[in-house]
């Protein structure tokens, strides 16, 4: 049920996407996620096909976005996701494995809501996955749907 | 003149016409008397005891004597045998006689022997008309004077003389050899060939050259002669309009700036040639040139221009591929930092999950075992981290500002003191010398070596960390020196590496990059890092940095 996914994960890596899922599931955040596994498809939960009717999008709570995926890389699905006024207010997390200082300048420069780096050590890796999504989720207030 | 016309008129029957005969002479003396009065009779002749008498009036040829007298050329009266019948003082300060001894003397006598004959020939030539020579006296001291001898007879005019006027050539002749030397001296020059020397006609023709200047374009002597040598003819087209400048240039100021082209030869060689015009003056717009061949020269510029050149682009290829290289280390880079951290998160992560979910099926045994394979999977994500810090350390453009050392260096000490807990850590700073450097980089590297001082210093009671710093005209120098436990000198020379460590983990963490970080900071700003210690002894770190911008010192591989 698309209608209530508070939560779109963005990850081609499925242990990635394992440990977030079974992260988040054990804060009961999980219940409302949906996995994809490249940019395309992300473009394409969110977007539709670009068939009409045009408005029909989906607008999750919270995108967490990993950088380097298939097809259609993060940068690129996170500059749709902030060129277009409808999606714009949607948070983006960007959770990657890279320390890059360029991936982070132009993630922020793109408009990405926050950026954090994926720990080796899964405590570390757990605990932010959880803070996120309690803090975006919970913590943080946004606006509706534009 | 008597009286005794009454007398006469009074014995003769024609009385009348006595009377008009005495008032026609009277009317005579009159005119005469008239004459003498307005000057315009000099001398009067008169039948006297000895043959004809002549009375001058002083003050009517006065200044004609005057003249004679003082004018600085010789004036002479001859006999028409050459005999000296007057000359002024001149004349007889040229032969070097006495007046009286020139006078009555034949005029032969003051010329040099071998101009004997000509004086003759040239007496003869007077009879005739005006006559000239140039002929050389003798004077009485045995010098000789140069001189211009101009006669002319006076016969004409009914008297039996010819008079001369001598002109001393003396100063003449002087210039004239002076000139002629001068002549010389040129002549030598433009003869030795040293550069190209030609006068070109207005119009464009050579008229003369020297024999450099025909070896320089390719021609012969005698083709100069007929004419057949134009500049315009031996300028490539390309140069015309140069030179039509040049030649606007030289009519405007008579001279031109020097200045290079080319000939063409006519077997179509061509030649460089550095050239300086002036128009000769009191000339048809004759030009003077300079020509020198710089064909040698301009061809070491040329081969020197195509070696600067082929080096610039040898070293913009060198760049590229070092770019290129740089680009794709930092790719490399960016996989490592990706790729390689997700498997070891993989791998930590689903031990972990394994140690949670089946601990009691694990025992002691197996959960420790989870956990060595846990550890060495952080161990790697840290080298990897640490790999990727080196990486990025001192790369890209240093930004040199001035930097407060010691002012950095207590903020840097600051946010360390936090995580070093409870313990007694005292940092001293001395009066440090600003450095030249980018400033984060330098914050780099006193994280690192703050951080080893606070690190390796754990075992005391009371850590002491000291920074001091002294500078000069080359550049400024600091050490950081701790009261640690130091390390064995014998390894000094392993302390900049990459992963190298004097410590086992278990003594003190870390992987062994922090001081080859600092190393390649340093090594970026052409500056040098040192350190020296005993065992047991503390540490001195030392770092010096060059005060202008010093090329940077490739690190050894």
């Amino acid at each position: 049920m698309k209608g209530q996914v508070e939560i779109l994960l963005v990850e081609d890596n499925p242990d990635d996407a394992e440990l977030t899922l079974r992260t988040l599931k054990k804060h009961n955040l999980g219940n409302h996620v949906e996995w994809v596994k490249d940019g395309a498809e992300a473009l394409r939960f969110i977007f539709g096909n670009g068939q009409p009717p045009v408005g029909d999008i989906h607008t999750p709570r919270l995108v967490l976005l990993d950088l380097r995926l298939p097809k259609v890389d993060g940068l690129e699905v996170l500059q749709r996701l902030k060129a277009d006024a409808r999606t714009r207010v949607i948070p983006v997390v960007v959770l990657t494995s890279s320390t890059q200082e360029q991936d982070l300048q132009r993630c922020y420069e793109l408009g990405a809501n926050s950026y954090v780096s994926k720990p080796v050590q899964f405590e570390e890796f757990a605990d932010k996955v959880a803070q996120l999504g309690l803090y975006w989720l919970l913590v943080n207030k946004a606006p509706g749907p534009a | 003149m008597k009286r005794r016309p009454a007398a006469r008129a009074g014995r003769d029957p024609s009385a009348r016409d006595q009377i008009a005969a005495l008032r026609a002479r009277v009317a005579e003396a009159d005119e005469l008397l008239g004459a003498f009065q307005r000057g315009d009779v000099d001398a009067v002749v008169r039948p006297g005891t000895a043959g004809l008498q002549i009375f001058t009036l002083k003050g009517a040829d006065q200044a004609y004597r005057e003249m004679v007298e003082t004018m600085s050329e010789g004036a002479v009266t001859l006999s028409p045998e050459g005999m000296v019948l007057y000359c002024n003082q001149r004349f007889a300060d040229l032969v070097g006689h006495k007046l009286e001894q020139v006078i009555g003397a034949p005029l032969g006598r003051f010329s040099a022997a071998a101009d004997g004959a000509a004086i003759v020939a040239l007496l003869q030539r007077a009879q005739a008309g005006p006559a000239r020579e140039s002929l050389t006296l003798q004077r009485a001291d045995g010098a000789r004077v140069p001189v211009y001898l101009a006669l002319r007879s006076l016969a004409e005019r009914g008297v039996p003389a010819i008079v001369g006027v001598v002109t001393d050539l003396s100063e003449l002749r002087r210039a004239e050899a002076a000139r002629e030397r001068e002549h010389a001296r040129l002549r030598t020059f433009i003869d030795a060939n040293i550069v190209g020397v030609i006068i070109v006609a207005a119009d464009g023709a050579i008229l003369e050259a020297n024999d450099y200047y025909l070896r320089l374009v390719g021609c012969n002597r005698e083709e100069l002669l007929q004419g057949r040598v134009d500049w315009r003819a031996l300028t490539p087209a390309q140069w015309l309009p140069a030179d039509e400048n040049t030649l606007r240039e030289l009519r405007e100021s008579g001279r031109c700036a020097p200045y290079e082209k080319e000939y063409q030869r006519r077997d179509g060689s061509r030649v460089w040639v550095y050239l300086a015009d002036a128009v000769l003056p009191d000339s048809s717009g004759e030009i003077a040139a300079f020509a020198v061949d710089i064909t040698d020269r301009k061809h070491g510029e040329a081969a020197l221009r195509d070696l600067n050149a082929t080096l610039e682009r040898r070293v913009a290829q060198r760049t590229a591929e070092l770019e290129a290289a740089n680009k794709e280390l930092e790719g490399f880079a960016y996989s490592v930092s990706h790729d390689l951290r997700a498997p070891l998160r993989a791998v930590d992560s689903f031990s972990k999950i394994v140690v949670d979910d089946y601990a009691d099926k694990l025992g002691a045994e197996g959960q420790r075992l989870l956990g060595t394979i846990r550890r060495n999977a952080q161990t790697m994500g840290r080298l990897i981290d640490d790999i990727l810090a080196f990486s990025r350390a001192g790369r890209g453009e240093l930004s040199r500002v001035e930097v407060d050392v010691a002012a950095l260096a207590r903020e840097v000490f600051a946010e360390l003191l936090p995580a070093a807990g409870q313990r007694r850590i005292e940092l001293c700073v001395g009066a440090l010398p600003p450095a030249q450097a980018d400033r984060a980089m330098l914050r780099q590297v006193l994280v690192n070596l703050l951080s080893n001082a606070i690190k390796f210093t754990t075992p005391r009671d009371a850590a002491r960390i000291e920074l001091s710093g002294a500078g000069d005209g080359d550049g400024v120098e600091y050490a950081v020196r701790d009261n640690g436990v130091g390390f064995d000198p014998a390894y000094a020379h392993k302390l900049f590496g990459v992963f190298q460590r004097l410590h086992t983990a278990d003594e003190f963490p870390g992987t062994g990059i922090g001081l080859a970080i600092v190393k390649r900071i340093i090594d970026k700003h052409g500056g040098r890092v040192w350190a020296e210690s005993q065992p047991g002894h503390g540490a001195t770190f030392h770092f010096a940095l060059p005060l202008a911008a010093a090329p940077p010192v490739t690190e050894p591989a």
